[in-house]
């Protein structure tokens, strides 16, 4: 008895179980079959090529250049073990980096996985010869990104890599995939839309072995747009190799329009290279001190104080002062640098000896108020707005600001740090050249930019905008300038050069006793009528009128040398 | 002589051994379909295997059951030492320590846990066939207790599982009173969100993955939810033999194993599914009618003891890979790849033919 019931409970459980399979296959059946067909068909991404990289004379600095890259045709392997192990002898890399990049990168079994890339062509040949016993191995040709300049160009141009979680979530809806490469800084990030092109597509259906029978669609790819950049590609690795590896910044620039000719940060990184290694080096060369890095700015500021002065009308150009070696102010007393003192100087000698006593005099006429109105009027304390991320602001202090943020009382002790440039004010190198262009430029605020053409279209113009300052005041601290490099005893005389006319001011930054002082060498060249301004800046790097002087001479040599028309006036 | 012969043999059942040999046969073409892209020495194991167990099932038809059940304890004890060395020495796989390296082979012991545990609740049962007590109920417990822990620690939860409907099959048909019966699994329910506790973080995650497969697509979900697309695609015919999309573009994974019918079920379709559906039904049926015709309380309890473990696989495997049970390990016997599930399931076949000659 009990077995009959055991017995019809069985027959229950495998009816019930052929109603489920009865209502899966036929019921649902064309359901599933719809989802099934819909895993036969394989999308295949075409990498579009991505846009080239040219300076402003159409030399290449970032392109493709063809490389070999070893795959992997999962479906087609016979015996991954051992194919591995054979590749893992030819090429000299470990079994294991291989493994792991086919593991990584594997997506479909009939989709060609990679397993390495930028093998030589001696290598390619050798893996192609032995390419029957390793069945499903092929060598393509991958594109790789090349920068022609390395180390020269990488704080602007930036360079590409996987894109990231972060990336990929803000990027999708502008149609960025998984596994794709991206601009990651500089020109290479700010571009990447337009540099990348758009990725083309095959959408194959293929048979129940996994191999095509027939592509359904197809969509080429967009080669990526072609950026043109405003830099000239040869005075940048010239002013690269200046620096030597020394630590500070140069930005070379049209004063009358912003275009940026060099923009250099040293140390620098190589943008094919390992960036974790960068990353971890004490003189952080991922740093873009040209645009990120604040200092302050030291004498180059007393460009900024000559004009408050001037045109507050506290001083006129022929005003004098006497500079006996030092000054008291209150309890402290402020030693110009040349103890002896300058004597009777007017605005035009005190730039070209960069006296801080007829400063003191200047800026306590002037006051703080004036003085931070000129600075941000120059531009100082907020972003120049060029394409490269992570500018800096930098800082203007103001009477307010030390009330309100440092409870302080602004002591005219301050206002003497402020007019020679010292104290809280800071200032990126960039916002430096944008000051320089407006002395050079009689007036008027330039943007500064790096990009000039995209494609065939150029891009937008960027108008300049005049600050209304009286010519006969910019005039003088212009004779000042050409005074510190043509007077004899002037502190950038160095950089004096026998066909080319050269204005100029140094700074010389105190970091405090005991540490090298920072050095600037900021200006303009020809003196009428400028073609280029020029910031160099050297952290610790002594005297603004030695090494900073000594990068920017022969880089502007070679500038005149290759522009022809500049000529001494 | 060949007279004797004749008539010893005339109870053989033929029809229990047809239905077999057809399953087996089937679940070749299924394997080789599953695996030619790849890999056809598992057609061949399989067969080497498959002539292992003739073997196995040619010995056993000859010998009376009942000196099999007498040694019931015996291999009751070779299990846990089995089970204890894997416990051990076992290698692991997927996340599971379920193996035993014998020289070239591999052992599954839980495998054979399914059968000798079963042998030795017989044996037992058969020793305890007049006083039907709750003494004997405990007793019984007790005996699969440790080895059901043993195996569940593997983790290998599906014969773990297994062992229960099992058990409670061979009470019922022992004659165990229902109020007794109803007291165990009611007991069962209340203790059983405790056991939640107890499993691994996989299986957690399978059987979550079973009430919402859509909760980890490409994860645990991902085996269960392309098994039912292979099925459901199949429809009535089938997309016909070695031509499954799923199947062959390696959409399902443990293909050759444990979800083998989600091969059978894409090519062969309804038509196909159903045809083995019904050899295993015909196949449980004489074992039942063998347990029917048998007097002796001992061939009733080991027919049907066989016809438990055989049957309860059948369903839940191929429920299971229709995404109607949660995924648990449990082979498709004669059909699904392994030596360990053949040999028992050969060795149960034949204690079933012994039976019905030797009653």
């Amino acid at each position: 008895m009990r077995i009959k019931i055991l017995q019809i409970f069985f027959t229950i459980l495998f009816i019930l179980v052929g109603v489920w399979l009865y209502y899966l296959q036929i019921i649902e059946g064309s359901f599933y079959s719809g989802l099934s067909s819909r895993n036969s068909i394989r999308l295949l991404n075409i990498t579009a090529p991505r846009g080239n990289i040219y300076d402003r004379h159409g030399k290449i600095i970032a392109g493709n250049t063809l490389s070999f890259g070893v795959f992997m045709v999962p479906q087609e392997v016979d015996d991954i073990d051992a194919e591995m192990e054979e590749l893992s002898a030819i090429l000299g890399v470990s079994k294991t980096l291989l493994e792991r990049n086919y593991k990584r990168n594997r997506s479909a079994s009939f989709a060609p996985c990679e397993l390495i890339r930028g093998i030589s062509k001696k290598t390619a040949i050798s893996i192609e010869e032995s390419r029957f016993e390793m069945p499903g191995v092929l060598v393509k040709e991958v594109p790789f990104r090349n920068y022609y300049y390395k180390e020269a160009f990488s704080h602007a141009i930036g360079y590409i890599g996987e894109i990231d979680q972060l990336e990929l979530e803000l990027l999708k809806p502008y149609g960025y995939n998984m596994k794709d490469l991206i601009g990651k800084d500089g020109v290479e990030r700010f571009c990447d839309r337009i540099l990348r092109g758009k990725n083309g597509g095959m959408q194959i259906q293929v048979d129940n072995r996994g191999r095509q029978v027939k592509v359904m669609s197809y969509r080429k790819p967009k080669s990526g747009r072609d950026v043109y950049l405003t830099f000239d590609a040869g005075l940048q690795k010239k002013v690269y190799n200046l620096f030597n590896g020394r630590r500070g910044a140069a930005i070379f620039m049209d004063p009358w329009n912003g275009e940026i000719l060099s923009l250099v940060s040293s140390p620098s990184y190589d943008p094919s290279g390992s960036l974790s290694y960068a990353m971890r080096e004490k003189e952080l060369p991922l740093f873009n001190r040209a645009i990120m890095g604040v200092y302050p700015p030291g004498s180059i500021f007393k460009i900024i104080t000559s004009m408050a002065a001037l045109e507050s009308k506290k001083i006129r150009p022929d005003t004098e002062f006497t500079c006996a070696g030092k000054i008291k102010i209150g309890k402290d007393e402020l030693n110009c640098w040349n103890r002896d003192g300058h004597g009777d100087v007017d605005l035009e000698k005190a730039i070209a000896w960069s006296c801080n006593v007829y400063f003191c005099h200047a800026g306590l006429l002037t006051g703080p108020d004036k003085i931070a109105e000129y600075a941000n009027l120059f531009g100082l304390g907020k972003k120049t707005g060029i394409e490269l991320f992570g500018e800096s602001s930098g800082f203007v202090p103001s009477k307010e600001w030390k009330r309100v943020e440092k409870n302080q009382t602004w002591y005219p002790g301050d206002t003497v740090n402020f007019s020679i440039g010292q104290g809280d004010l800071m200032v990126t190198p960039l916002q430096i050249a944008r000051v320089v262009a407006v002395i050079a430029n009689s007036g008027g605020l330039v943007r500064p930019h790096i990009l000039k053409r995209i494609g065939d279209a150029d891009a937008a113009n960027f108008k300049i905008e005049p600050l209304k300052l009286v010519k006969e005041d910019i005039d003088a601290v212009r004779r000042g300038m050409r005074l510190v490099v043509e007077a004899p005893d002037g502190t950038g005389n160095r950089v004096f050069n026998e066909t080319v006319s050269v204005s100029a001011k140094t700074g010389t930054v105190q970091v405090g006793p005991g540490i090298m002082p920072h050095g600037w060498f900021v200006g303009f060249a020809p003196s009428e009528n400028p073609k280029i301004c020029f910031v160099v800046f050297l952290e610790n790097g002594g005297s603004g009128g030695e090494e900073p002087a000594d990068i920017a001479k022969p880089a502007l040599e070679y500038w005149f040398k290759n522009n022809r028309g500049v000529t001494r006036n | 002589m060949l007279e004797l012969k004749k008539r010893k043999y005339k109870d053989f059942d033929w029809v229990l051994l047809g239905a077999a040999a057809a399953i087996f046969i089937l679940g070749l073409l299924f394997l080789f379909s599953a695996m030619y892209s790849k890999n056809i020495d598992f057609v061949i194991r399989q067969i080497a295997w498959f002539l292992i167990g003739g073997l196995f099932f040619i010995a056993i038809i000859n010998i009376n059951y009942r000196k099999i059940i007498s040694l019931g304890y015996v291999f009751y004890f070779l299990v846990i030492i089995l089970l204890l060395f894997v416990f051990f020495f076992g290698s692991k796989r997927l996340g599971a320590q379920r193996w035993l390296e014998v020289g070239y082979f591999n052992l599954q012991p839980s495998e054979f846990a399914k059968l000798f545990i079963t042998l030795a609740l017989i044996q037992y049962l058969t020793e305890h066939k007049v006083e039907k007590g709750v003494v004997n109920i405990a007793a019984t417990f007790l005996f699969m207790l440790v080895p059901f822990v043993l195996i569940f620690a593997q983790p290998d939860l599906g014969t773990a599982l297994m062992l229960v409907p099992v058990f409670f099959t061979l009470l019922y048909i022992w004659g165990a009173r229902l109020k007794h019966l109803f007291f165990i699994i009611g007991g069962g329910l209340v203790m059983s969100p405790l056991g939640w506790f107890l499993l691994k973080d996989y299986q957690k995650e399978r059987l979550m993955v079973f009430m919402n497969p859509d909760i980890d697509p490409l994860g645990a979900g991902y085996t269960v939810i392309q098994s039912r697309i292979a099925i459901g695609s199949g429809g009535v015919f089938g997309k016909g033999w070695l031509s499954g999309t799923q199947n062959q573009l390696n959409f399902l994974t443990e293909r050759h194993t444990d979800f083998i019918f989600s091969v059978a079920g894409e090519e062969w379709g309804f038509i196909g599914g159903i045809i083995l559906l019904t050899l295993y039904y015909v196949l449980i049926r004489r074992a039942f009618e063998i347990a029917g015709k048998t007097d002796d309380p001992c061939g009733v309890l080991a027919a049907c003891g066989m016809a438990a473990i055989i049957g309860i696989q059948v369903i839940v495997n191929i429920s299971m890979t229709m995404g109607f049970m949660p995924v648990v390990g449990l082979p498709l016997p004669l059909v699904s790849y392994g030596g360990s599930s053949l040999l028992v399931t050969m060795i149960a076949l034949g204690i079933l033919e012994s039976i019905a000659i030797h009653r």
